[in-house]
């Protein structure tokens, strides 16, 4: 008898610790979660036309309240989720577009999302987040850019390596744009920052950006600009002094990536005699050299070296191209365009906008640690006045499959 | 020794191993970048070989006064009064240990994994899975260590595999152009890192073979100071030594960055978070099991058991006291500056310098072998 009590009592007692103990506060399924692939980011401007839409609602009510001028109006967050009710098989009675597309206005981020929630049907969570877009109007407003990088790093679920771009524009137009290629947006994006078969614009995460921007004021983010049915990621917005300064073009970009060492493969073109003949660079490697003479003057060398083919010729000239004379006048005028779009690209971040985009004050740091000991306070003037010698090696290869 | 059991120099090092790492792996890259930017590493080795240092001299007071822990020849070695003094010190220290463990791997947790669970649902729920430990005697510690060691090191170390083409090494340069002075504040600061080592105070006793103590620990040492100094590089490497420092606790930032491409998890950072649990259990629990040992000494217990549960609350109390993350690193700075530098290499030190000046330990250290040689 005694001994059934026990077994009772001992019963009662674990199915009561398990009751007690197990418990979860955390848990959300995972159908109630909106996972945000994109989040885009622009300045809010009480005169412009922003309408609190949303696609693929198709809703748009008559008088709908247009967000007004008020100090708390900042920023317009605009986020981008799949419709993940697409991947059930059968049955389920779903929106037929592939993404949703939302947007509001507030005073930063955190409280941006918190009002759209009030809208949407799930949590929104940001740990799938694949790109950040920011707008034009933002980036030259410093403070509140300032806040919105300081935001975006500080949210443990967005990871530091998510791609930044910024936005010719609205980066919330980015958003609200049906791709042709790709449905889904973030993925879009993200996948033309994979390719890597272009080294037209500098492929930069959040963790990099922010970092350049604290240590130096300055980086180069990624340039988007939005069409009608797809993206152009190509050529940079350079920041200095925490805002936006210049647009880059794409041809600058790409020069300046190879003085960065971190250029991918491209196609350079060079006209030679009234053909212009594509050289196909396939691996390029930089070597860069930093010394100080008796003056004191800062000399830095970089010297390029570069592997390619040649991809195109005329179809009636017979065996040119398999002449070393050929070979060597090609490498030459390669080599020269390499130098001349170099050294264009670096006389104007050191004389025009006075950005060291390549952190070669870091490598000073590192490597010449006795030059920066006397430079380091002074590093954005003595950028400037550096003696910058660009050469380039270049090889090529193979000529194709004919002669 | 009260109930016989032992342990081996096994699972000594895995004790060891299992209790030094805990909560300060989070921040190490953080704080030895701080103190001596790209030299952290060097830092981290320097430090190494000050416990590994101390932990010797420790093994040595172990091997004077055989079958005693600290708590018996502290007061051996200087009076009645002052043993017992540094005794209730220890004790402090190690209650005070445990409720900075908890409240860190709380606030840890409820950041990256478990934002709504309350801090004190996290804390209660680890302490008193810690406290269960706690009960048991040394030799199921010493078997609990053995388990999860290897649970630990091997994903820590598997993880860090696809990070490798995305490394920059010349992060670590300059190399050594810190100053000696900057070098040595720094020290006192990492070796805060390997507390936890003079517990070797508590655990010699229990060693089935005593004398092997000072090279159990230093391979156990041996083996952290390399897993600190691999978390330290390749934190450095992935970030720089400027954005590791802007990071609280960067060595989750850098398991968040790795993504293993083309798997079916794409973020192993989840994955890392269960295993850290795993670690400040172990610390958490071998923290407790030797607050609980010293109590239990110093009152002359038969059994220690009994003592777990009320010191589950006051850990819990005291764990809930600092207001938020800045304030517990404020309040565990002081603690390891003022208490764990203390109690865990100056103490050690005079203890052993007091002991040669008066000239004790050698007569019952040489009896104890005279014993050990007629039992054999």
């Amino acid at each position: 008898m005694k001994s059934k009590l026990k077994r009772v009592v001992s019963l009662a007692l674990v199915v009561g610790i398990m009751l007690c103990a197990t418990g979860c506060w955390d848990r959300i399924e995972i159908n109630e979660r909106l996972f945000v692939l994109a989040l885009a980011i622009d300045k809010f401007e009480p005169g412009r036309d922003v309408q609190n839409e949303e696609e693929g609602g198709g809703q748009h009510e008559e008088g709908k309240d247009q967000p007004e001028a008020s100090p708390r109006n900042r920023m317009v967050v605009s986020i981008v989720f799949p419709n993940v009710g697409l991947l059930k098989k059968e049955g389920a009675i779903v929106p037929e577009e592939a993404k949703f597309s939302v947007s509001t206005v507030g005073p930063n981020i955190s409280e941006a999302a918190r009002q759209l929630n009030t809208r949407l049907n799930g949590n929104i969570f940001f740990g799938h987040v694949k790109a950040i877009l920011v707008g034009e109007a933002l980036i030259k407003d410093e403070k509140l850019f300032m806040e919105v990088l300081d935001e975006l790093e500080r949210e443990h679920e967005i990871s530091r390596n998510v791609d930044f771009a910024a936005v010719k524009g609205d980066a919330k137009d980015a958003l609200f744009i049906k791709p042709l290629v790709e449905p889904i947006i973030g993925t879009y994006i993200e996948k033309i920052f994979r390719q890597r078969k272009t080294g037209r614009f500098y492929a930069k995460d959040l963790g990099r950006i922010v970092t350049s921007i604290r240590e130096i004021g300055g980086a180069v983010l990624p340039r988007l600009v939005v069409a009608e049915k797809e993206y152009n990621i190509a050529g940079g917005c350079l920041i200095k002094n925490n805002k936006f300064r210049a647009w880059l073009g794409e041809i600058e970009t790409r020069a300046a990536q190879w003085i960065d060492n971190t250029g991918g493969e491209d196609v350079i073109s060079i006209d030679i005699s009234g053909i212009f003949i594509p050289f196909e660079l396939t691996e390029l490697k930089r070597r860069m050299r930093v010394w100080r003479d008796e003056a004191d003057i800062i000399h830095l060398s970089i010297a390029l070296e570069a592997e390619g083919n040649i991809a195109g010729h005329i179809i009636d000239v017979h065996r040119e191209v398999m002449e070393q004379s050929f070979i060597r006048e090609v490498e030459t005028a390669v080599s020269r365009d390499m130098v001349a779009q170099c050294t264009a690209v670096m006389d104007k971040m050191q004389h025009e906008f006075g950005v060291d985009i390549w952190s070669i004050g870091e490598h000073i740091r590192k490597f010449h640690p006795q030059i920066w000991e006397d430079v380091k306070d002074n590093w954005a003037v003595e950028f400037t006045k550096m003696e910058v010698d660009i050469s380039a090696d270049v090889k090529v290869r193979r000529v194709g499959i004919i002669k | 020794m009260d109930d016989g059991e032992k342990i081996t120099s096994n699972q000594l090092m895995a004790i060891m191993i299992s209790t030094i790492i805990g909560i300060g792996i989070l921040t190490l890259p953080r704080t030895v970048t701080e103190a001596v930017g790209p030299d952290g590493w060097l830092l981290v080795l320097v430090g190494g070989v000050v416990a590994i240092i101390t932990s010797v001299v420790i093994s040595k007071l172990g091997l004077m006064f055989p079958g005693k822990t600290m708590v018996e020849y502290s007061r051996d070695i200087t009076t009645k009064t002052l043993g017992i003094i540094i005794s209730l010190g220890f004790l402090t220290y190690y209650i005070l240990f445990c409720a900075f463990e908890a409240r860190i791997f709380a606030e840890v947790t409820k950041q990256f994994l478990l934002d709504r669970t309350p801090t004190e649902a996290i804390v209660i729920t680890i302490l008193f899975s810690s406290s269960y430990l706690a009960r048991q005697d040394i030799a199921t510690v010493g078997k609990m260590g053995q388990m999860m060691v290897p649970m630990f090191i091997i994903p820590a170390f598997l993880f860090l595999l696809p990070v490798i083409p995305e490394l920059d090494p010349t992060n670590l340069l300059p190399f050594m152009r810190t100053s000696p002075l900057k070098f040595l504040t720094g020290l006192s600061t990492v070796v805060t890192s390997y507390l936890g080592f003079e517990l070797l105070f508590l655990f010699q006793p229990f060693m089935a073979r005593s004398r092997d103590s000072a090279k159990a620990m230093t391979v156990a040492l041996t083996v952290i100071m390399l897993i600190y100094m691999l978390v330290v590089i390749s934190a450095v490497f992935v970030f720089g030594v400027v954005e590791v420092q802007r990071l609280i606790w960067p060595t989750f930032s850098m398991y968040r960055v790795i993504e293993i491409p083309g798997a079916f998890i794409e973020s192993i950072h989840g994955v890392m978070m269960v295993i850290w649990v795993v670690v400040v259990y172990m610390t958490l629990a071998v923290l407790f099991f030797s607050a609980v040992t010293i109590l239990g000494r110093i009152l002359s217990l038969k059994k220690h058991s009994f003592i777990a549960l009320p010191l589950v609350f006051l850990i819990y109390f005291l764990a809930l006291i600092p207001d938020n993350i800045p304030q517990v690193y404020d309040y565990l700075d002081m603690f390891s500056l003022y208490l764990g530098v203390p109690f865990g290499f100056v103490l050690p030190v005079a203890l052993l310098i007091i002991a040669k000046v008066r000239g004790m330990g050698k007569e019952e250290g040489e009896r104890h072998e005279k014993q050990t040689k007629k039992g054999s």
